[in-house]
């Protein structure tokens, strides 16, 4: 996953928010991954600290928030968390299974000063 | 001074895709994602699926790649809508551009409308396009362990075709490992292990994606 386009995304958006709110500087962002993303902590944070370079969020922290997988049985309903890549419900075996969390990139939060 | 937020990263991607979904649907147009690394066969997928499809289905292709027309040149012998996407750089399609893509169709109303994404096994995924469904393109040539590399895209996928099944016995691919992979990502998900060379297995796929049509304009 090209880290350096999310994080583009994810100016974008605290630039939007902090104007809204009437931030003049931003010290915090609070990002949730899911894991199914394979994204790459370092590559994100390599990337945060370039795009925010010379603007109102330079020296900010990107704090990553990983979202584990959890999926429901369709079949029992049974809902559980994946430890590994194995998409099969933990009490039946069905495959048949929905997605609850594992897919976010949402920015949760953001901190800041007026 | 902690403000909530809340928002999808890639919610620009996400609400127009969201927009192009309901867009297609009103027409009764049923859009497919075909998603590959690059040279695992989705333009030869293509040229043996339009072929047959266009008997039954009035049918466009948008072609998205870096550079080049090379891929639609190749579809042109089949005579129906192409429009190209060059993303100059960029490693996937994304929704805003497919929207464009599908307004270059003009008056063409179309029951089907193929994506052939950017060859990228990765980026694509994340980026819904708008469509009723991914396919995901695999080939025999590249190692039988990109299930488990690629959680995500063969999750997301409805089908899977396992190309160029010819050169099997000239390569290490087991294809018993390959499917006990994909059967731990994925227990629901159809797999056509196909060859566009030599013909092997095409008829399941082209029932397959007929049914698959057909179930989406009800």
């Amino acid at each position: 996953m090209h880290e350096l386009s999310i994080i583009s995304n994810v100016y974008r958006i605290v630039e939007e928010t902090a104007a809204s709110g009437g931030l003049k500087k931003i010290t915090k962002i609070n990002l949730m991954v899911g894991a199914l993303n394979q994204v790459v902590p370092e590559m994100l944070l390599f990337a945060y600290e370039t795009i925010t370079r010379g603007t109102f969020a330079e020296g900010s922290e990107l704090v990553i928030i990983p979202v584990p997988i959890r999926m429901k049985c369709n079949i029992c309903k049974n809902v559980f968390s994946l430890t590994e890549n194995l998409f099969i419900c933990t009490s039946c075996g069905s495959p048949d299974l929905e997605l609850l969390e594992g897919k976010e990139l949402f920015i949760k939060s953001i901190e800041g000063e007026k | 001074m902690e403000i909530k937020v809340l928002r999808n990263v890639l919610d620009r991607n996400q609400d127009k895709a969201n927009e192009v979904r309901q867009k297609l649907a009103s027409r009764k147009t049923v859009m497919l994602n075909l998603i590959s690394a690059p040279g695992s066969g989705k333009t030869s997928i293509l040229e043996q699926t339009l072929g047959k499809l266009k008997e039954k289905f009035r049918v466009g292709v948008i072609e998205g790649d870096i550079a080049t027309q090379r891929d639609a040149m190749r579809l042109q012998k089949f005579d129906i809508p192409i429009v190209t996407i060059n993303t100059e750089g960029g490693c996937h399609l994304d929704s805003h551009s497919i929207e464009k893509a599908l307004q270059e169709f003009g008056d063409h109303d179309l029951d089907v409308v193929f994506v052939e994404n950017v060859g990228n096994l990765v980026c694509p995924s994340h980026f819904d396009l708008g469509e009723n469904c991914k396919i995901a393109v695999v080939s025999a040539t590249e190692g039988d362990d990109k299930p488990e590399k690629y959680p995500m895209l063969f999750r997301e996928a409805s089908a899977v075709l396992l190309n160029k099944t010819d050169l099997i016995p000239y390569t290490d691919f087991k294809l018993d490992s390959f499917t006990r992979d994909l059967a731990k990502l994925n227990g629901k998900i159809p797999l056509f292990k196909i060859s566009c060379r030599t013909g092997s297995g095409l008829d399941s796929w082209f029932d397959w994606i007929t049914g698959f049509i057909n179930r989406s304009t009800q």
